[in-house]
């Protein structure tokens, strides 16, 4: 399979609003040093806690944000620094796919106005009515054609998301970015949304990328999984692999799954803590101030990527001594 | 396709909730019958007869037969009767005349003067919210100038230099008044540009010119009109101001101020003179701002939309 998206070494920080005078300017390192490629066709689960950097990651890959350093290759073009005017095949080829279905849609416009804009930007013109492209993707995403002339406010929440994921495939492209897309909805919601992109990746062979911070969504739906945490990658694991994690952290994640099994016993105490603040990240290994297995290399020394079996890269010093426990 | 019934647009929901307040309904016909009086002051307050039958037996008058510089000395002075229905002046003309031409200048003056900075305003405060950073820094720091100024004495020491005249009056509210403007857009445009759906325009390559007209402008659009109503209130209080100090339109030109400005000898022996410019003023002032109300009470974000 060959690469569609090769990122590398990606860093992205936000400067704080300075609260005294003459104080020296703190930034939040939202996303540091990130690696990583994506092959066609494939689906890719990127993990995380909120605040992790999860989202800036997935709004820099869609260029809505600018990275600070790195490089984001899409297929073989480094488009990370590219000016906005420049974007305009690539916009084509790349879309999002947002959390909130009531904030991604415009207000003030009907569905066939919103679903129509891709075609007008990009200027197709095909045989067929813009009215009847519209009517096409409405009924790819299961609504009635009538839902033309409405508002967005006259949707539910799941709606809502189909209407947003219509847009985002109405040009059919290539890579799709789906920051979330299922963390407003009700579990049945999600249980239709999940279908629906399925049916739409396979019917396009569309790659997607799914940001999300559930782990039963990202077992369903990627084929390989990368774990967040503090703005790095601990672990990247192919999605058969899931309940074998090596990565104490992405242990935590799984434990914190809740299984519907009243005499299921915790192997585990839950993950003491909070995130630590992505203002002053911790030295060494982003994860030791959480992590029960910790020891002292880890407060100086940050782990690097490495391979412990193909297609499981971890960035742990001690993988293998507590995989053996 | 089958018959599709076309949802109620944003405005129609607002417009519905607007006409519940029965007050701020009423304040918007009686700016109704004041455009139509502005308007049409030609044909209502005329010397002349508005149409006569072929033998000239019969003339339809005017409502108000006297033009507004038609002077009678010898009927200087009269209070209301039934000729003169609100008086006349210490020239003989009659007031109700003048009110009306009157009223052309002021609609006049809060049309132009709010219609010019409301364009800048938004203008000014669309560009510093959606380009932010350098662009940003330079229209708040105008903006902050502006606002250091005393608007009134701005335009009065503008008018000494420049002369007074109505189009002087309009050009100079307008390019003075913007900073409100400008701030509220420039932060619903802050707001608005994290939102998702344009942010999702954006990714989809739209153009900025699309993304701020298409996206961003209608749904800052409902404050800005707000801010206009109370605003068209305000532009004409200055310009009934600059008239009663003299600096307004010239003195055979009528307008709300300057008649109530020419009032103030006679105070004591003319009541009218006072009362009806006065009256006149402030129940206009005092609609535009029901209406003004009424409009924000309507675009309410609670009205869920």
């Amino acid at each position: 399979m060959s690469k569609l998206l090769t990122i590398s070494d990606l860093y992205k920080s936000f400067p704080i609003r300075r609260s005294k005078l003459g104080e020296k300017r703190r930034f939040v390192h939202a996303v540091r040093g990130v690696s990583f490629d994506v092959a066609e066709g494939e689906t890719v689960g990127i993990i995380g806690e909120s605040g992790c950097g999860k989202t800036t990651l997935g709004r820099m890959i869609v260029r809505l944000l600018k990275p600070d350093s790195g490089r984001i290759l899409y297929n073989d073009v480094d488009i990370s620094q590219k000016p906005a005017k420049a974007l305009h095949e690539f916009r084509r080829d790349v879309q999002i796919i947002f959390q909130d279905p009531f904030a991604s849609l415009n207000p003030r416009m009907t569905v066939e106005q919103i679903l129509g804009e891709p075609f007008i930007i990009h200027g197709i013109k095909r045989r067929k009515s813009r009215r009847e492209l519209v009517a096409e993707l409405l009924q790819l995403v299961n609504l009635p054609e009538s839902s033309m002339l409405k508002y967005p406010h006259e949707f539910s929440g799941g709606q809502r998301q189909r209407i947003g994921i219509a847009r985002a495939v109405a040009l059919k492209p290539k890579l799709i970015v789906a920051d979330e897309p299922l963390s407003a909805l009700d579990v049945t919601i999600q249980a239709e949304i999940i279908a629906l992109m399925q049916d739409i990746q396979k019917k396009f062979g569309m790659t997607i990328l799914m940001i999300t911070h559930d782990m039963k969504v990202v077992a369903n739906m990627a084929n390989r999984i990368l774990v967040m945490y503090l703005g790095q990658i601990m672990e990247e694991l192919p999605a058969s692999q899931i309940l074998t994690p090596r990565h104490p952290y992405t242990m935590a994640l799984l434990e914190a799954v809740p299984v519907a099994d009243p005499r299921r016993k915790k192997a585990m105490v839950p993950l003491a803590g909070d995130v630590p603040s992505a203002v002053t990240p911790p030295r060494g290994c982003p994860f030791h101030p959480r992590c029960p297995y910790k020891q002292a290399r880890c407060e100086t020394e940050d782990p690097k990527l490495r391979t412990l079996t193909p297609g499981n890269v971890v960035a742990c010093h001690f993988a293998e001594e507590i995989a053996k426990r | 396709m089958a018959t599709i019934k076309k949802s109620p647009s944003y405005w129609k929901m607002v417009w519905r909730q607007y006409r519940r307040n029965h007050l701020a309904t009423w304040g918007l016909v009686f700016i109704a019958f004041l455009i139509v009086m502005a308007l049409g002051a030609p044909w209502i307050a005329t010397n002349k007869p508005l149409w006569c039958n072929a033998s000239g037996s019969y003339c339809l008058k005017a409502p108000i037969p006297y033009t507004p510089t038609q002077y009678n000395l010898d009927e200087s002075l009269m209070p209301p009767n039934r000729h003169h229905w609100l008086g006349t002046d210490e020239q003989g003309r009659d007031v109700a005349a003048r009110m009306v031409f009157g009223s052309r200048i002021s609609l006049a003056v809060g049309v132009v003067a709010v219609g010019i900075y409301v364009a800048i305003g938004i203008l000014l405060g669309a560009l510093a919210g959606y380009y932010g950073g350098w662009v940003d820094q330079v229209v708040s720091r105008a903006i902050e100038i502006m606002i250091c100024f005393p608007t009134f004495f701005l335009i009065l020491t503008l008018l000494a230099f420049l002369g007074p005249s109505i189009y002087n009056i309009m050009i100079i509210i307008g390019l003075t008044s913007w900073t409100g403007i400008a701030r509220l857009v420039r932060g619903e445009f802050l707001k608005l540009k994290n939102q998702d759906f344009v942010q999702a325009a954006i990714a989809l390559g739209a153009s900025d010119s699309r993304v701020i007209f298409r996206h961003m402008l209608p749904n800052a659009l409902a404050p800005v009109l707000v801010s206009a109503t109370f605003g068209v209130a305000a532009a004409i209080l200055i310009e009934s101001g600059l008239s009663f100090l003299g600096f307004g339109v010239p003195p055979h030109i009528p307008s709300w101020g300057s008649i109530l400005s020419q009032s103030q000898e006679f105070m004591d022996i003319a009541w009218w003179l006072t009362l009806v410019p006065g009256a006149a003023i402030f129940i206009t002032i005092t609609v535009y701002n029901i209406v003004g109300e009424g409009l924000r009470d309507a675009i309410d974000p609670r009205l869920k939309v």
